[in-house]
């Protein structure tokens, strides 16, 4: 067990019913790290997400920051600095630009200045959210709303950011702009593990992925010494 | 003649708004449509008859008191009837909450019995007078103090959910349980917060009304199709509907009671909210988003 | 389905010879409420839909009974055929505008449905107003006056096998195979055609006539109805009924009505509220007997939601 492993995942099983979504698998990220989990649909990788963030229910051993956070509730493990933004955005559409940004900083709700001022960081980030501070949030277009489940995400100045296919359904140009924003932040500290359908541009950004497939990595290794095209013809079902 | 209706109207449309309104909350967080709202609140007009009346406190301390009640009853039963069964499908929690009417009732009818109990006024005094436009209208105190009290809560109630870090949370748990917890919030004492909430609402409406209505056990249940009514027509979506609605029906209702008919009120609120859903399934002021049924 | 035939002649059928009468007049008053609640069923096991107004057609069907019969001198008979026809029409009145909304709306505005039409009887003279409507004599079938339980008793029995044999041909017919599609879900049933909006009438309508027939029979068996009868807790319990004692068979709705009617007589020496433990036993039974008391009964559970 490393010391700069900020998470780490021991023989995670997740089921539905009789079908085993993930089949015991094992990864880790280190500090700084961004790691991507790739692999075609219904591989499992949104389930391996959702177990981490305690939504499903798993078995399994991980640790966040060396904390045992196998069995702990859901709304605890953001106090710790692991941070889920959800696939489909999951903002909350009748809520303003400004109080989504403002529930992410849940966590620190105690600490006015320091909300204020991450407010900023995340309008500076994101432009366009600053434009529309009071507008309600189910009203944003697709990249908007990434844009606002991001920043809400980074709002509590979270250790490790975990992102459930932050290219869905976005234009190539917005997803380029998407993942700009995320090689910054990573760049200021956070690391990042990523679940992704979209390989090219997930490995852009990434240190390492691994690839999963039915449930199990088939491939794991420094992003740099994959071969693309050998990927996508084995394992992402292109 | 028809401004004394008129603002009669709105002093028993702010007690259905109110109604309303505890419906609304509960009913926007946990998803459960409470069909033993004014039944709760019953209890709780029951336990300030018995300090006021019975043991004799003074009114303002039975007042709170049974408004204390009323939150612990919200309390009581969101965390212990409702939400060890939250999986249940939204007919059964209905249903549930039906079986919660009959036992609530007869609670009241073993511990009480089925009598009829007076309350007086907390404001006896002279009625405040005002002359509008050639007529003049009178306003009984008590019923400034009904329309004070329910605007204080409702801004109260609007303060805290759209300026409070708290009040935030809770709309977010009624938009989405499961992404509120991403973002760290407990979404069980969200739920339990709004269901006491609702419980005092409930509490307030059943002892405000109870002078008028006196104390017995379905003493509320008027005042509960009247709130249902509201919540309706506001689409039980949010506060302004719950608002708008309550009004319209109270002032509609006292204008139908002078100049129809005081025995069929309920059967004209029931015109107007099958007229109003014919047009409108949604209600005047919901909106035609999937909703949980 | 075939258990019950076999338990009807051997246990129903001689009930009466054994001799208390007090008792059958019990068994009476279970039938009539056993009818009420088919109704009932009909509405929420067959088309997914909660009333909680029932009582309202209950009603309707008691007071046209009993006024045609004490006011007009009408043959019972004819009078109980016109109370169900009536009622049956005031639930498609009703019906067509409230069953447009979804169901908890459906909920609120049967809820408000009963309470109205209770309002309403007190309100007018020829219903007696709050003080009711005394004296309705006990029904004369051509010869013989039926006031003795033992023709009441088989009266009310041949009713309810004449119902299940109806319903039971429905069930398996086009039309009820449609209903239950449509209970189940809605947007299937809507994307294979069938006309929601059609059958949730027709199955409104069913329950209201069923509902006034069963008040019919109650206002001359019991021989005195007044508003006060009529209230929402008649309509829980007729909701009741159907879940406490088993939703989708005849003879689950009638241990239904026999625990609820049969509980103020058993308790009748205690000092506890009825209606508490009817609320008890609603909830307890949704909660762990999910498919109500009659689960103690059956050992099988074949055909159990489509068999009447």
């Amino acid at each position: 067990m490393a010391t700069d492993h900020i998470l780490e995942v021991e023989n995670l099983t997740v089921k539905y019913g009789p079908i085993e979504a993930v089949r015991g698998t094992s990864f880790f990220v280190s500090t700084q790290e961004v790691v991507s989990i790739l692999g075609a649909n219904g591989a499992g990788k949104s389930s391996t997400l959702k177990a981490l963030a305690g939504l499903i229910s798993h078995e399994g051993r991980f640790t966040f920051l060396s904390k045992d956070i196998s069995k702990m509730e859901p709304y605890k493990i953001p106090y710790l600095g692991l941070t889920l933004c959800p696939e489909r955005r999951g903002i909350f559409p009748d809520l303003s630009v400004e109080d989504n940004l403002l529930l992410g900083a849940y966590t620190i709700r105690k600490n006015r200045n320091l909300i204020k001022q991450n407010i900023e960081k995340v309008y500076g980030l994101f432009e366009r959210l600053g434009e529309r501070k009071k507008q309600l949030a189910g009203t944003l277009s697709g990249g908007e709303q990434q844009m606002l489940a991001i920043g809400r995400a980074l709002m509590g100045e979270p250790k490790l950011l975990m992102l459930d296919e932050p290219s869905l359904g976005l234009s190539p140009k917005l997803v380029d702009f998407i993942f700009d924003a995320l090689k910054t932040i990573n760049k200021s500290g956070t690391a990042i593990l990523l679940v992704e359908q979209n390989a090219m541009i997930a490995m852009e950004i990434s240190n390492r992925i691994y690839v999963m497939q039915n449930g199990k990595f088939a491939i794991s290794g420094n992003a740099k010494d994959v071969d693309f095209q050998t990927l996508k013809m084995k394992y992402l079902g292109v | 003649m028809v401004f004394q209706q008129i603002i009669a109207g709105i002093i028993t449309g702010s007690l259905y708004a109110i109604v309303a309104l505890g419906l609304v909350v509960a009913y926007k967080v946990t998803g459960v449509m409470n069909f033993a709202y004014g039944y709760m609140g019953m209890i709780s007009a029951y336990i300030f008859f018995t300090c006021f009346s019975t043991i004799g406190m003074n009114y303002i301390l039975s007042f709170f008191i049974a408004v204390a009640f009323g939150s612990f009853v919200g309390y009581a039963v969101e965390r212990g009837l409702l939400r060890p069964v939250r999986n249940i499908s939204p007919a059964s929690m209905v249903i549930i909450t039906l079986g919660l009417l009959l036992v609530l009732e007869g609670t009241a009818l073993q511990i009480w019995g089925n009598n009829y109990q007076q309350i007086p006024n907390l404001l006896n005094g002279l009625p405040f007078i005002l002359r509008f436009s050639g007529s003049i209208i009178v306003i009984p105190q008590q019923n400034l103090l009904i329309l004070g009290l329910v605007a204080g809560v409702i801004v109260a109630l609007i303060l805290y959910l759209n300026l409070t870090f708290q009040g935030k949370a809770m709309r977010a748990v009624a938009q989405s349980e499961e992404i509120a917890k991403l973002m760290g919030i407990n979404s069980s004492l969200m739920m339990s917060i709004s269901w006491i909430i609702s419980g005092s609402v409930g509490a307030l409406a059943a002892i405000l009304v109870a002078p008028q209505t006196f104390v017995y056990p379905d003493m509320m249940l008027s005042l509960q199709i009247m709130g249902f009514t509201a919540a309706v027509l506001g689409g039980f979506e949010s506060i302004p509907g719950s608002i708008i609605g309550g009004i319209s029906i109270g002032i509609i209702e006292n204008l139908v009671g002078t100049y129809i008919s005081t025995n069929l009120k309920t059967t004209f609120s029931l015109a107007i909210i099958v007229a109003i859903l014919i047009v409108k399934p949604e209600g005047l002021l919901g909106s035609t988003k999937a909703r949980r049924v | 389905m075939k258990k019950y035939l076999w338990f009807i002649p051997f246990v129903l059928v001689p009930l009466p010879f054994l001799g208390y009468p007090f008792l059958l007049s019990i068994f009476v008053l279970i039938g009539i409420y056993t009818i009420a609640a088919i109704g009932m069923d009909v509405l929420t096991t067959w088309a997914g839909q909660i009333s909680i107004g029932n009582a309202a057609f209950f009603a309707v069907g008691a007071y046209t009974s009993a006024i045609l019969v004490v006011n007009f001198h009408v043959p019972f008979l004819i009078a109980f055929l016109i109370s169900g026809l009536f009622a049956m029409i005031i639930g498609i009145v009703v019906g067509l505008p409230a069953l447009r909304v979804s169901g908890f709306y459906l909920a609120v505005v049967t809820m408000a449905f009963g309470i109205a039409v209770q309002q309403i009887i007190g309100v007018f003279q020829i219903t007696g107003g709050y003080n009711g409507i005394r004296n309705i004599p006990v029904p004369s079938f051509w010869i013989f006056k039926a006031s003795n339980p033992v023709y009441q008793y088989y009266v009310v029995l041949t009713i309810i096998f004449l119902i299940f044999i109806v319903l039971s041909r429905i069930s398996f017919s086009k039309s009820g195979l449609a209903l239950f599609a449509m209970r189940d879900s809605e947007v299937a049933a809507r994307a294979f055609g069938v006309n929601l909006l059609k059958y949730k009438l027709a199955a409104f309508a069913a329950s209201a006539a069923l509902t006034g027939l069963a008040g019919s029979l109650y206002a001359s068996a019991i021989g005195f109805i007044s508003p006060s009868q009529f209230d929402l807790t008649l309509s829980l319990d007729l909701l009741a009924m159907v879940i406490v004692g088993g939703a989708g068979s005849v003879m689950g709705v009638m241990i239904g009505a026999a625990f609820f009617v049969g509980l103020p007589f058993l308790l009748s020496g205690y000092n506890i509220s009825i209606t508490i433990i009817q609320g008890v036993a609603l909830i307890a039974i949704l909660l762990f007997l999910p498919k109500g008391l009659l689960q103690i009964f059956k050992i099988t559970d074949l055909f159990k939601k489509k068999v009447i």
